[in-house]
C-alpha cells in the first residue's frame, strides 16, 4: 500500500500539491484526474525521482529513504537519451538494478527487432514499449505506469493486460481510457477526493 | 517569390539577433577583458592575410591560409542554422516550385555573414589590379574561402575531409598557388567521400562510458574546441618565436583561453544532465553521472593544455592555471550561466598573482 501524507509541491509560482494526503490501497489502481492536475508529478515523487517536496511517502506504512529502490516507473516525463539504442538503455537498467535481461517482455511486445534502434529513431509506440519494458523488467513490488496504453497498438495492449493480470505487486496507472484496465480488475480512484 | 525572399530575410535577422543574445555575455566578457587588444586583433587578421599575399616562406603562406580556412569553417558552422534557416527547411519546400530561390537566399545570407571573405575582398580592393595581378595565389585563396563556405553549407563532411587531407598537402606543395588550387580539387573530390563513417560497434553504457557515447553523438562540440585549441597553440608558437622574452605571458594567455573553451563544455553537458536527471535518478545513478561529467571535463581541459604546458612551462603559474576548469566547475555547479564571469575573474586573478610574484 502506498500512502502520501501532507505533500506540498510547487513549481516556480504554481502550487501543485498543498498538504495533500491520500492512501492508495487497491493492488491494481487507476488514478483519475484531468490533464495538468499533477498525476505525473505525484508519480515521480512516489518513485523517488523528485526530491524537491515536503511531506512523507509511506510504503506499507514505512517511511522509505530510497524510494527508487522499490518503485519502478514508466512515464513520458522521463526521457531517455536519444542517441543510445534501446538495447543500451535496457542494459544500463539491467546493470544498475542487477536484474535479468527482459527476453520475455521484449518478445511479448514484439520489440526484439527494435533493440538496435536509437531511442530518437523509435516511433512513439515503440518508445512507450521501451518505457514499459524498462520499468517492468525490474520486477519491483511497486510499479507505476503513466498512460501505459497511449500510442500502443491493439496487440500490444492485449499483451500488456495479460502481463498485468499475473503481476503480483501493487500497480498504479493513470489512463484517460481506463475501460480495458477496469475489465481486468483495476479500481478507479480520483487524484483529489470530491 | 518576393514573399519568400522577404520571409528568409526576416528569419535570418531574427536568428542572428537570437544568436547574439545567446552570445551576449560571452562577447561582452571578451570585449571587457581584451578591449585594448581589439584593434590589435583586427590588425592581426589583416597581418595574417598579408602573410598569405607575401611571405618570405611559401610554407608559412600555406599554413596561415589553411588556418584561416579552418577558422572560417568554425565561425560559419555556428552561423549555419541562421544562414540556411535550418529549423524551417521543410517549410520552404511547401512555398517553392524549384530550389533556385532557396539557394539564392542561402548564398545571400552566407555573403552577409562571411566576414573573413569580406576582409579578403577589402584587401584585394586596397591592393589594386596591378599588385593583385602579381599575387594570383591570393585570388585563389579568396576563391577557396568561397568554395569552402559554400560546401560547408550543404556538405560539411567534404570540408572536414579536405581540411584534414590539406594538412598532408602542407608537406608536399612548394607553391602557394598550386596549394590553393589543389585544395579546391581536393574539396571537389571530397564531395564523393562518405558523409560519415559508420561505426556499428556499441559500447556497454555505464555512467562512465555514457559520455563517450554523448561525445560521439555531439562530435561538433569537441571538434570546434579541439580546432580552437590547435589554432591558439599555433598562434602562441608563432608569436613566441618572434618574442621569446614574453613566452610566459603569451603561453599563459593561450592556456587561459583554452581553459575557457573547455570549461564552456560544462554548459552543454549540464543541459543534458538536467534534461535527463529523472532518467538517471530512476537508475539511482544521478550522482555518478555528475561525477563522471566533472572528471571528463577536467581531463579534456587538462589534456588539451598539456602541449602548451610541456613546451612553455617556464613559470609555475602555467601549471597552476590547470586549476581553472575544476574551479569553474565548483563555482558554477548550480549556475552555469555565470561561467564566463567566473572564468574571467579567475583568469584576472591568475594574471594578477603572476604580476605580484
Amino acid at each position: 500500500m502506498i500512502e502520501v501524507k501532507n505533500l506540498t509541491k510547487s513549481f516556480a509560482n504554481k502550487i501543485v500539491f498543498q498538504s495533500y494526503s491520500s492512501a492508495f490501497n487497491a493492488n491494481k489502481l487507476c488514478i483519475e484526474a484531468e490533464n495538468g492536475l499533477g498525476k505525473t508529478t505525484l508519480f515521480t515523487i512516489i518513485a523517488g525521482l523528485d526530491p524537491h517536496y515536503s511531506g512523507d511517502i509511506l510504503l506499507d506504512g514505512e517511511k522509505v529513504t530510497q524510494l527508487q529502490n522499490q518503485v519502478a516507473i514508466a512515464s513520458d516525463k522521463i526521457p531517455f537519451p536519444t542517441f543510445l539504442t534501446a538495447k543500451q538503455i535496457l542494459t544500463l537498467t539491467q546493470s544498475s538494478w542487477q536484474c535479468e535481461w527482459p527476453d520475455t517482455l521484449c518478445e511479448m511486445l514484439h520489440f526484439n527487432q527494435f533493440l538496435d534502434t536509437k531511442v530518437g529513431e523509435l516511433s512513439s509506440g515503440n518508445q512507450k514499449k521501451l518505457q514499459l519494458i524498462n520499468a517492468m523488467m525490474r520486477h519491483c513490488d511497486y510499479l507505476i505506469l503513466d498512460e501505459p496504453s497511449a500510442a500502443l497498438d491493439a496487440d500490444s495492449v492485449k499483451a500488456l493486460l495479460a502481463w498485468i493480470e499475473q503481476y503480483q505487486g501493487q500497480l498504479i496507472i493513470s489512463c484517460h481510457e481506463p475501460e480495458p484496465f477496469v475489465e481486468i480488475g483495476f479500481d478507479k480512484q480520483p487524484l483529489f477526493a470530491e | 517569390m518576393k514573399h519568400y525572399f522577404s520571409y528568409r530575410h526576416q528569419a535570418f535577422s531574427l536568428a542572428i539577433n537570437e544568436l547574439f543574445k545567446q552570445l551576449q555575455q560571452f562577447v561582452l566578457m571578451l570585449m571587457t577583458m581584451f578591449y585594448i587588444f581589439l584593434p590589435g586583433l583586427i590588425a592581426g587578421l589583416f597581418f595574417g592575410l598579408g602573410k598569405i599575399v607575401q611571405s618570405s616562406s611559401e610554407v608559412v603562406s600555406m599554413q596561415v591560409g589553411l588556418a584561416y580556412l579552418i577558422f572560417q569553417s568554425l565561425l560559419l558552422t555556428v552561423l549555419k542554422p541562421a544562414i540556411l534557416d535550418l529549423k524551417h527547411r521543410t517549410f520552404h519546400t511547401t512555398l517553392l516550385k524549384n530550389k533556385f530561390p532557396q539557394i539564392l537566399s542561402d548564398i545571400s545570407a552566407l555573403m552577409m555573414c562571411h566576414l573573413l571573405f569580406g576582409l579578403s575582398v577589402f584587401l584585394m580592393i586596397s591592393m589594386g589590379a596591378d599588385k593583385l595581378s602579381r599575387a594570383p595565389h591570393y585570388i585563389a585563396f579568396a576563391f577557396t574561402q568561397l568554395s569552402f563556405a559554400l560546401v560547408l553549407m550543404y556538405r560539411p563532411a567534404a570540408v572536414i575531409w579536405a581540411s584534414t587531407l590539406a594538412f598532408i598537402g602542407l608537406f608536399f606543395f612548394e607553391s602557394t598557388l598550386m596549394f590553393f588550387l589543389a585544395l579546391n580539387a581536393l574539396l571537389f573530390f571530397s564531395l564523393y567521400l562518405p558523409k560519415r563513417l559508420n561505426c556499428s560497434y556499441q559500447i556497454t553504457i555505464t555512467p562512465w562510458t555514457f559520455w563517450l557515447s554523448y561525445f560521439k553523438d555531439n562530435i561538433w562540440s569537441l571538434t570546434w574546441r579541439f580546432t580552437m585549441s590547435g589554432l591558439v597553440f599555433w598562434a602562441v608558437l608563432i608569436i613566441v618565436t618572434e618574442r621569446s622574452d614574453l613566452v610566459h605571458w603569451y603561453a599563459l594567455g593561450g592556456a587561459l583561453i583554452n581553459q575557457l573553451w573547455w570549461s564552456s563544455l560544462f554548459i552543454e553537458t549540464n543541459q543534458h544532465v538536467r534534461k535527463h536527471q529523472l532518467f538517471w535518478r530512476s537508475l539511482n545513478q544521478f550522482s555518478q553521472i555528475k561525477r563522471s561529467q566533472y572528471v571528463y571535463l577536467i581531463a579534456l581541459s587538462s589534456i588539451f593544455n598539456l602541449p602548451m604546458l610541456c613546451l612553455f612551462s617556464s613559470h609555475v603559474s602555467m601549471w597552476v592555471s590547470l586549476l581553472i576548469t575544476p574551479l569553474v566547475l565548483v563555482f558554477c555547479k548550480n549556475r552555469p550561466q555565470f561561467m564566463a564571469v567566473v572564468w574571467a575573474s579567475l583568469a584576472i586573478s591568475f594574471i594578477m598573482l603572476m604580476v605580484i610574484f
